[in-house]
């Protein structure tokens, strides 16, 4: 088959750190090869390199049978790359429409109209069979959605190489699945796909190639349905660790937090909410997108402000928090699912996103004591592991793995009473995924409570000692012991009959 | 599926049977149009009949022609000042390059150059600054603010040089005629600025480089992955910004008669002022022509009013300062109800 590109010995260094070294690569036409390693392992920075955002200290790359460099995002474009990052690119101030068409507006001898541009974004949302709010200001979408965005935008390209870093992290099931068609249909029309992601059964079922990274170098290159999942994993990390789930003993106890018939009004919103988290509990909440779940995390953290219901925390009544400082004040740590919205202040050190939460704590009269700011950064990042050279790196530079292991840390050392925690381990690797679990479970067996919102059947299941489901914003299923299984928790988000009992 | 490319060369603006899908597009375009435009039009009003009531000569003709003639010069400074904030910018400089440019052309027509020779050099120079503006900014990475502080300050200092500090009369008499021009009681920059608004509102509407415009003031990081040639819109946004600066300096030389270095200090803020009066945001991305020259009107008719009522300059001001934040609040009001 021909050869689309080919990426030969291509290195890159950040300052002292070596993201990439002597790092070969190929695609043909019709071809899906995966990215698969760590956090830190390199993927983005060789997807990057690919798409003209950054340029390699070494190496070349040959597209179409000819060697380019690209100096900037534009030259790939026009070689016919489209790039879709795993930090987003949306442009929040536009419309839905016209995200769609940036860089591309149907345009005649420069001129165009929003009705011109209206009709090419529904003509684009069509041929990839996607529905979206075209009128819509983006910024008031979800995740999700802006996902949706840049993918229809980079299908409307016509592009021969389509890369997607991470694209699935955001997404539902059956948004992912809806995606894997499309990426099939591509293909066979001879486009060639890379795709990076941290889900190995997504990588299994998709590839026809995987090539594994570790720390920046090729561990291997495998076909997609020879390897095992167990082969992955040691290219990935070395040696292979075991997996299983230790059923455990229900929780007693008078409960830490209680809620009573939470309602909040609006899209995506929730209705007659009750439930009870005991101390030592994880309780997952599981709900495909805008089922609530996500407002019923939101509403707990502090976001919203329109909400009702009766609220008990430690045994005394208060008000629902309608603001994140009211939701600290009554001792609850919120992980927003967005890191880049809501939970890191990308310019900042490591340091000082992690010192946020304890100003008072951190400081006498006033005054910073750095050492203690700096003891605690360093506990976070030993604690999680964390691939950064020191606390005074700015967390804008850390993979985007690392960067989600800060923002845990961060949250479990300020929680006294309850975390709450949406989508905790999105688009982290295999290691790192099982160290914020372990870490969420040990903040919950030291007596605290852990309510964990996500959209992962698997991670719902492995982690909580039960897991409410919620759909069309309500309470539909509880779910614990023997009657815990993800298909158990996926029938009854689903709405099938039969699945265990209503809550 | 069909074996056609994602996106063909298909020219959908010719396809009719699309348009009839989108039935009311138009329709609601112009819906948008007007609710955005919403609140400096109602402030508009506000002002208009407040005035109208408490002084008795405010809506006479010969008024209402000093009010548009007034707000000229400021309103061709706040057209290019508009697709700078939109970009996600700002521009200072303005408040320099045009008191350099009212002494430069009275310069080079007091040297002999005709009118075509002394405008078209002006202006390039106010390009010009506008250029040396966005290479620091793009090629250097400066803050925008930062940098137009600075070339407003060597452009106003300039200016002092050229002059010595006094008033050049214009002596070169053709070129002075331009001061006569007028339509009845209209004089022609008036028209030349309601052209110039036009033109400005259909580029950032209804072209591609608007749209662009638009796009890199919501977010440069993603313009940059789209494929746009950010640092080139960027170029044009501040040299168009100089290069209406200028005019608005070769405006003020017309009508003073003189090259002066003292005119135009205040433009700085007042067209930012214009700029967010009209609904645009100081992070970029919103904004537009028809808001910005409400925001003129607005500003145009507070002082005109104001020293009608013969309210002392000084508490002009502070009104001017009060009705800013209202103005703003009315905007951000009509903004949210249109969602
Ligand atoms: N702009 C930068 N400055 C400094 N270091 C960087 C920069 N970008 C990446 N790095 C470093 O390069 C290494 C590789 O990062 P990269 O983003 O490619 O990892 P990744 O495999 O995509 O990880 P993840 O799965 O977490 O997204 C990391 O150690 C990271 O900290
Ligand atoms: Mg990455």
């Amino acid at each position: 088959m021909e050869k689309l590109l080919v990426a030969d010995r291509i290195s890159k260094s950040f300052g002292p750190t070596r993201a990439l070294h002597d790092v070969n690569f190929e695609l043909c036409g019709g071809e899906v090869v995966s990215v698969l390693g760590e956090n830190g392992a390199g993927k983005s920075t060789l997807i990057k390199i690919i798409s003209g955002v950054l340029a390699p200290d070494s190496g070349t790359l040959v597209i179409g049978g000819k060697p380019r460099r690209f100096a900037r995002p534009r030259d790939a474009i026009a070689a016919g790359i489209a790039y879709i990052p795993q930090e987003l690119a949306v442009v929040g101030s536009l419309t839905v429409a016209e995200n769609l068409v940036l860089g591309s507006w149907p345009s005649r001898l420069g001129m165009t109209t929003p009705r011109a541009i209206i009709r090419r974004a529904s003509e684009i949302c069509e041929r990839a069979q996607i529905d979206l709010p075209l009128r819509q200001q983006a910024s008031t979408l979800r995740l999700g959605d802006l996902q949706e965005i840049e993918i229809t935008r980079a299908l409307a390209r016509d592009a021969r190489v389509i890369l997607l870093d991470e694209p699935t992290a955001a997404l539902s099931e059956a948004e992912s699945s809806h995606l894997f068609s499309l990426i099939r249909s591509l293909t066979a029309r001879g486009v060639g796909v890379i795709f990076v992601s941290h889900r190995l059964e997504e990588v299994a079922g998709i590839s026809d190639r995987v090539c594994v990274l570790r720390n920046g170098r090729t561990a291997a290159v495998v076909d997609g349905g020879s390897a095992s999942h167990a082969d992955l994993v040691r290219y990935m990390v070395g040696d292979a660790p075991a997996v299983e789930r230790k059923p455990r003993p229900p929780v007693q106890g008078p409960p830490v937090l209680s809620l009573r018939g939470l309602s909040v009004p609006g899209h995506a919103g929730v209705t007659g909410i009750s439930l009870d988290v005991r101390p030592g509990e994880v309780v997952g909440v599981y709900g495909i997108r805008g089922s609530g779940a996500a407002t019923l995390a939101e509403c707990l953290g502090g976001e919203l402000r329109h909400q009702s219901g009766e609220l008990e925390v430690g045994g005394q009544t208060a008000a629902l928090p309608r603001s994140p400082r009211a939701a600290a004040r009554l001792g609850i740590a919120y992980i927003p699912p967005d890191r880049k919205r809501g939970g890191l202040f990308p310019n900042l050190s490591i340091g000082a996103n992690l010192g946020l939460a304890h100003l008072r704590a951190d400081s006498a009269g006033g005054f910073l004591l750095a050492g203690r700011e700096r003891a605690r950064a360093q506990a976070v990042l030993r604690d999680f592991h964390v691939a950064a050279r020191s606390e005074n790196q700015n967390a804008m530079t850390l993979s985007g793995g690392n960067q989600q292991k800060i923002l845990v840390g961060g949250r479990l050392q300020s929680a006294r009473r309850l975390l709450v925690a949406q989508e905790p381990t999105r688009g982290v690797d295999i290691g790192a995924r099982r160290e914020i679990h372990q870490h969420i479970r040990r903040f919950a067996e030291a007596g605290s409570a852990a309510l964990l919102v996500t959209s992962d059947v698997e991670e719902a299941v492995d982690i909580s000692d039960r897991v409410l489901v919620i759909r069309n914003g309500r309470l539909v299923a509880e779910l614990a012991g023997d009657r815990l299984s993800q298909s158990s928790v996926v029938a009854a988000a689903a709405g099938e009959q039969g699945t265990g009992a209503a809550a | 599926m069909t074996s056609e490319p994602i996106s063909g060369g298909v020219d959908i603006m010719a396809g009719d049977d699309l348009a009839r899908q989108q039935p009311s597009a138009r329709r609601r375009t112009v819906r948008g149009l007007l609710v955005r435009s919403l609140g400096i039009g109602l402030f508009l009003a506000v002002v208009l009949v407040y005035f109208a009531l408490s002084t008795s000569n405010f809506l006479t003709p010969s008024n209402i022609a000093d009010i548009l003639s007034g707000v000229a010069v400021l309103g061709i400074v706040a057209i290019g000042q508009t697709g700078v904030i939109v970009s996600g910018g700002f521009d200072l400089s303005v408040a320099g390059v045009l008191p350099l440019a009212c002494v430069l052309f009275v310069q080079f027509s007091n040297g002999g150059a005709s009118l075509p020779v002394a405008l078209i050099e002006t202006l390039a120079i106010g390009a010009g600054v506008g250029i040396v503006n966005a290479v620091l900014i793009v090629n250097a990475g400066i803050n925008p603010l930062i940098v137009t502080l600075a070339s407003m300050s060597v452009a106003g200092g300039a200016a002092y040089t050229i002059t010595n500090g006094t008033t050049l009369a214009l002596t070169n008499v053709a070129n002075g005629d331009l001061g006569n021009l007028a339509v009845g009681s209209l004089p022609w920059y008036l028209f030349v600025f309601i052209a110039l608004a036009v033109v400005a509102a259909v580029i950032m509407r209804f072209t591609v480089f608007g749209r662009i415009i638009y796009a890199l003031g919501g977010s440069r990081e993603a313009s940059v992955l789209a494929g746009i040639r950010v640092n080139l819109v960027i170029t044009v946004v501040y040299a168009v910004s100089g290069l209406l600066a200028a005019f608005a300096g070769v405006v003020t030389a017309s009508q003073i008669l003189a090259g002066s270095a003292g005119v135009g200090s205040t433009t700085a803020l007042t067209s930012v002022a214009a700029v967010v009066l009209g609904g645009a945001a100081l992070s970029g991305g919103s904004g537009g022509i028809i808001g910005t020259v409400g925001g003129v009107l607005v500003l145009g008719c507070l002082s005109n009013g104001l020293a009608l009522m013969q309210v002392q300059s000084f508490y002009v001001q502070i009104i001017t300062g009060v009705a800013l934040i209202v103005a703003v609040m009315f905007s951000r009001l009509s903004q949210i109800l249109s969602r």
